[in-house]
């Protein structure tokens, strides 16, 4: 007689390590690939979408069409239209250009900055490390989006500024998990056996550790990319980011947001079109996580 | 080469809590040994002896409290520097206990084995491949092997991949921290001739770091057995697994699997 | 009657496996662990299970243990006072449970480091036998002094992390005992432990299978360890069960060339060789296993039969042996070695100083 254990299809494992087995996430311990492969095309679609946008939308985004405030879907206007009659579908064309530029800027800079800081913090010790650390430290300590409105305050309400201000709250996210890793791999006698035979610190970073370190990184900037857009939303939704005639998607649902009532589509959409980049990008940094993970120890 | 290690000490400072007062931990009290050219000595002990502490301040991995560390009469540099670090390289290499942890896990162990040889320049650019191949050869690894990643080699392979890679630096004394305890039993056997083989082969000494008496007996000519720190007995292997004088030892040698006698069981 | 195993049937048996074979999930595929093993365990008795990586020790007791990971699948019976374990609903495992306990390798990483002792050992108290926390802790503390750890008084409110390996791993069996289980399972449960530390906790499972009738499964790769503390020793290669003796006739004769080869190839306190007499290759798991004997290409005894049938369990002095050869004996099998094994032998010279698979 057997009994079969039903499960989802797992990555091999070693079965000596009973602590990967989370009681809650049993579900989603082993994301099955068809999860992964959805998310990778719908974020290549959004992609396109983005750059292909003059293309695929019908109508001018910023024409108006004061005859018909808050329609609902139509033959002509597939998800509606907004306040000001404009095509909904046309604005989250266009509008996933800034929303994803955005995020963009963010990471790259996030990373410019933060990665080598955070090796300098990791590799130097002593007093840089106690310096780089309280910094980051002191730009933790302000909720994120205080921050932000602060600086934008200060420098003026633009896409770019706040940007920028989404960035000085990056960095040091960036930096603390280059710090991090780097802090464990240093404990492995492999660095050990390197800072023997006399290898100098630069040569053990660069050659040696980062690489380990390398798909940590890839997967914590996928995540980031999916935070730095949320908050990039909620300041264009608090009226910080993007003005017009710009559009991206969090300017869309402030300017929903007064007539909810009238129009849910002018909502519905927007926070759609964030939502299934986010949720993707969670899943696809997971598997980056777990499947080079495995792929390395797998023999 | 002959190294003397003379009253060599390391106090740990335990700090305790955020602002606590820090408590100094005799990790290594007064601990002096000697391993003659083409020797091998094993330091045997428990969890807290101090033994591994003491290979890796004769490495140069911990910095001494105090005491001395020889080579041929030297006095090796307590804080070394790069070069400093290199010079002692080609001394002495050393072979980790985790074989996995102690290689690059994304670099394949024949490029890890390479970089080695590099790095000491004493073999010209265009003869490294076949040096390689020589060094994977005499650790009873197939060429094509070179070409793997630890985690894609067994245990024992990788284990004889570490040992190349020390041999690289053509060292005269191999210091080994518990290198089979992380194998299988019959892969244990084969490391341990493979160390013996090479022993013979390149005349290099040995000093070993291991808590397995039986092992320490099969492979060494002398132990010293370190208990909190300090060295309780040392002498010719034979003499102190015989018949040790100390009853610390002799504690030790009573609880092994071998001679391991429970109330009530037959022995 | 003997059991299958080559014991002799107990009177009270506590834990039965018949024909347990476990398979993994790998990628797509299915692959065996554990193949056809036959084990009992008695009240009092210490059955060890010996064995190498990929042996299958282990996964033989996360069967036990239903601790497998998922998309495992298992068939046979695995028997706790003759209820198959294996066929019980969900409600029915959760209640007998309590009945097996278990001590792993590591206990920091089965012990929360913040929970104090007091609140791991109450635990199971409160919730299996429902007593009150003041009653908990003074069983606590009982349970404590019964495991050997001294000023129980004081340690109850100490974290695992101000203890010592040896110390939380009697705070382990400690925990486990608290539910007063019919079997305990130590999988490599003085492995991490130091030589004079693993002593003190041995002499302890002893002391408690005598004093409470427990049923101990010892596992381990040490065939000394468990040839000095265990009734019975069980040896595993791939997956299956290969030698089965009780008393300390496997260290002074083995029958299954795997056992001969473990125990020639430990050093020994006694005696000094040159080299160690070494088997080739690595160890096996049961989806790597070739047709016929798993073990037949690394041993030096080999027959043309081996090479196609799987030997069976056969009956020899206290116990079985899996091998065409058993009733041989070492010594005839290193004389005859010359005739009839030419060709592993030959490879074993050639292969002296290459490993390379």
């Amino acid at each position: 007689m057997t009994t079969t254990y039903t499960g989802l299809d797992v990555l091999l494992e070693p079965a000596e390590d009973l602590r990967h087995t989370r009681y809650g996430s049993r579900l989603l311990r082993g994301l099955p690939k068809v999860v992964v492969g959805a998310s990778i095309v719908l974020l290549v679609v959004i992609v396109a979408c983005a750059i292909f946008a003059p293309l695929l939308a019908r109508y001018n985004p910023n024409t108006p069409d004061l005859l018909h405030p808050y329609a609902g879907p139509s033959a002509a206007h597939l998800f509606g239209q907004d306040s000001a009659g404009r095509d909904i579908l046309s604005r989250i064309l266009y509008g996933a250009r800034l929303s994803l530029l955005g995020p963009t800027i963010v990471i790259l800079i996030a990373f410019g900055v933060g990665v080598p800081l955070g090796f300098a913090a990791a590799y130097t010790g002593g007093w840089t490390d106690i310096g780089i650390s309280r910094v980051f430290d002191l730009i933790f300590a302000f909720p994120a989006l205080l921050l932000a409105i602060v600086i934008v305050a200060t420098f003026g309400t633009s896409f770019y500024s706040a940007v920028f201000a989404v960035t000085v709250t990056y960095i040091p996210l960036m930096g603390r998990v280059v710090r991090s890793a780097c802090l464990v791999e240093r404990q492995k006698p492999y660095v050990e056996a390197c800072r023997l035979q006399g290898y100098g610190s630069w040569r053990i970073l660069v050659l040696h550790v980062a690489p380990n370190i390398g798909r940590i990184l890839v997967s914590q900037t996928t995540l980031y990319f999916a935070y730095a857009l949320l908050d990039l939303a909620a300041l264009s939704f608090l009226g910080l980011g993007a003005q017009p005639p710009q559009i991206d998607w969090g300017t869309m649902l402030e300017n929903a947001n007064q007539g909810v009532f009238q129009s849910a589509t002018g909502v519905i959409f927007p926070a759609l079109a964030i939502v299934l980049l986010v949720v993707p990008l969670n899943f696809v940094a997971d598997w980056i996580l777990e499947y080079s993970r495995g792929r390395e120890e797998r023999r | 080469m002959h190294l003397a290690v003379k009253h060599l000490s390391k106090t740990f400072q335990l700090r305790s809590g955020l602002l606590g007062r820090a408590t100094p931990f005799a990790a290594v009290s007064d601990v002096s040994l000697e391993v003659r050219p083409r020797g091998s000595v094993a330091i045997v002990g428990e969890t807290g002896s101090g033994k591994t502490t003491v290979a890796r301040m004769v490495v140069g991995l911990e910095t001494p409290t105090s005491g001395e560390i020889l080579a041929d009469g030297l006095a090796l540099p307590v804080k070394p520097n790069l070069r400093e670090r290199r010079e002692r390289a080609r001394l002495m290499q050393m072979v980790f206990q985790n074989p996995f942890l102690s290689l690059d896990a994304r670099q394949p162990v024949g490029a890890a084995i390479a970089e080695v040889i590099r790095h000491h320049g004493r073999v010209e650019k265009s003869k490294i491949d076949a040096r390689v191949s020589e060094l994977l050869d005499a650790v009873g690894l197939a060429e094509r092997l070179g070409m793997n990643r630890p985690r894609q080699l067994s245990g024992g392979q990788c284990q004889r991949a570490a040992i190349a890679r020390a041999l690289a630096a053509e060292p005269e004394m191999l210091v080994l921290d518990e290198p089979v305890s992380a194998l299988d039993v019959s892969t244990q056997a084969q490391i341990l001739n493979l160390l013996a083989d090479l022993r013979e082969q390149f005349g290099i000494g040995v000093l070993m770091i291991s808590h397995d008496l039986a092992m320490v007996h099969q492979i060494s000519d002398e132990v010293v057995v370190m208990h909190r720190g300090e060295v309780v007995e040392a002498g010719a292997v034979q003499k102190v697994l015989d018949s040790p004088s100390e009853p610390y030892t002799q504690q030790l040698l009573a609880a092994i699997p071998e001679r391991l006698s429970l109330n009530g069981a037959s022995e | 009657m003997t059991g299958s195993d080559g014991s002799h049937a107990p009177r009270d048996v506590t834990l039965a496996l018949k024909r347990v074979s476990t398979s993994l999930r790998i990628g797509t595929q299915v692959r065996p662990v554990v193949v056809q093993v036959d084990l009992a365990a008695g009240a009092g008795e210490i059955v060890g299970l010996v064995g190498e990586s990929g042996s299958g020790k282990s996964m033989t007791a996360r069967t036990i243990a239903d601790a497998l990971p998922p998309g495992a699948a298992v068939s046979g019976e695995v028997l706790l006072h003759g209820e198959n374990l294996l066929a019980m609903n969900r409600r029915r495992r959760r209640e007998v449970q309590p009945s097996i306990g278990m001590v792993f390798q590591d206990p920091r990483a089965f012990i929360d480091p913040l929970w104090r002792v007091e609140d791991h050992l109450t635990e199971g108290l409160r919730v299996h036998k429902g007593l009150s926390r003041a009653e908990a802790r003074v069983r606590a503390i009982e349970l404590l002094d019964t495991v050997g750890i001294d000023q129980p008084e004081r340690r109850i409110h100490q974290y695992p992390g101000e203890m010592s390996g040896g110390m939380l791993q009697r705070v382990m069996i400690a925990g486990a005992l608290s539910v007063e289980p019919a079997v305990l399972l130590a999988d490599e449960a003085t492995t991490a432990l130091d030589v004079t530390t693993q002593a003190g906790i041995v002499r302890l499972l002893d002391r408690l299978r005598r004093e409470r009738g427990l049923a101990v499964l010892f596992i381990t790769h040490d065939l000394a360890l468990a040839n000095a503390i265990c009734d019975r020793v069980c040896v595993m290669y791939a997956g299956r069960i290969v030698e089965v003796r009780s008393g300390r006739r496997i260290f002074d004769d083995p029958r299954h060339p795997y056992t001969m080869g473990l125990l020639a190839a430990r050093p020994k306190l006694d005696s000094r060789s040159r080299r160690l007499p070494v088997i080739h290759g690595t160890p096996i798991s049961a989806m790597d296993a070739p047709s016929g004997c798993a073990f037949h290409p690394r041993c030096p005894y080999v027959l043309p039969e081996c090479r196609s049938e799987i030997p069976p369990l056969v009956a020899v002095d206290g116990g079985v042996a899996r091998c065409f050869r058993a009733k041989e004996g070492a010594a005839r099998l290193s004389a005859s070695s010359q005739v009839g094994s030419q060709a592993n032998v030959a490879l074993a010279v050639s292969e002296e100083g290459k490993e390379c698979t």
